[in-house]
């Protein structure tokens, strides 16, 4: 399950699974997209919830999400020529999103963070202009 | 599911990016009860749940209780 579902999500889908099924045993493990669909592959997991680029996919469609570039006021404005950016590590779906639509575009770029855990990318854009200097971006 | 404290940036200064699709793949030769039952209830509830965070925009983690009052 990717984590920012599992996050949120989570426990009410469990508190559900739990009236229907008391008895039940399940592993619930969060990680990035392609890495657990590796694993589905090697048969490992039974049941992978992932995020992909909208349109091209097999498995069960629930919905799509209209991504949208976020940052603290004044972190990146118009005449800064590099996007710093707070990612998920490879090989993230959205990292691969937005790489390519900045590499597409011509436009350069600077990972300045990057996590696997959506809690520590959430602080870090929210504090980006404590840690992250305007200047270099 | 935008944190609190940051904005959205126009497509006028970064460019539009691709839509994303949460999308559930099951293990095609998997029969266990628990697990087809936790894969019905995610393909009911994740619509709702996922469109609710994302016009709301402020939740960051949701209590299963709260969830619950959303639907």
């Amino acid at each position: 399950m990717i984590e920012d579902f599992g996050t949120t999500a989570l426990p009410y889908i469990l508190a559900r699974l739990r009236s229907e099924h008391p008895l039940f045993e399940l592993t619930i493990e969060t990680g990035l997209g392609p890495d657990l669909l590796q694993r589905l592959e090697a048969g490992s997991v039974d049941l992978v919830l992932s995020k992909r680029v909208a349109g091209r996919n097999q498995g069960t469609a629930l919905c799509r999400q209209k991504l949208v570039w976020v940052g603290q006021p004044g972190v990146f404005e118009a005449g800064h020529d590099i996007v710093p950016l707070v990612l998920y590590p490879f090989p993230s779906t959205l990292r691969e999103i937005i790489l390519r639509t900045l590499r597409e575009h011509g436009l350069r770029w600077s990972i300045r963070f990057e996590s696997a855990s959506i809690a520590s990318l959430r602080a870090a854009v929210q504090r980006a202009s404590e840690w992250l200097h305007s200047g270099s971006a | 599911m935008i944190p609190n404290g940051v904005n959205v940036l126009p497509y006028s200064l970064l460019p539009a990016l691709a839509d994303a699709e949460y999308l559930l793949d099951w293990r095609p030769d998997c029969t266990d009860s628990v697990v087809v039952a936790f894969g019905s209830i995610l393909r009911l509830t994740a619509p709702l749940i996922i469109q609710q965070l994302v016009e709301d925009q402020t939740p960051v983690v949701l209590a299963a209780g709260k969830v619950a009052e959303r639907l």
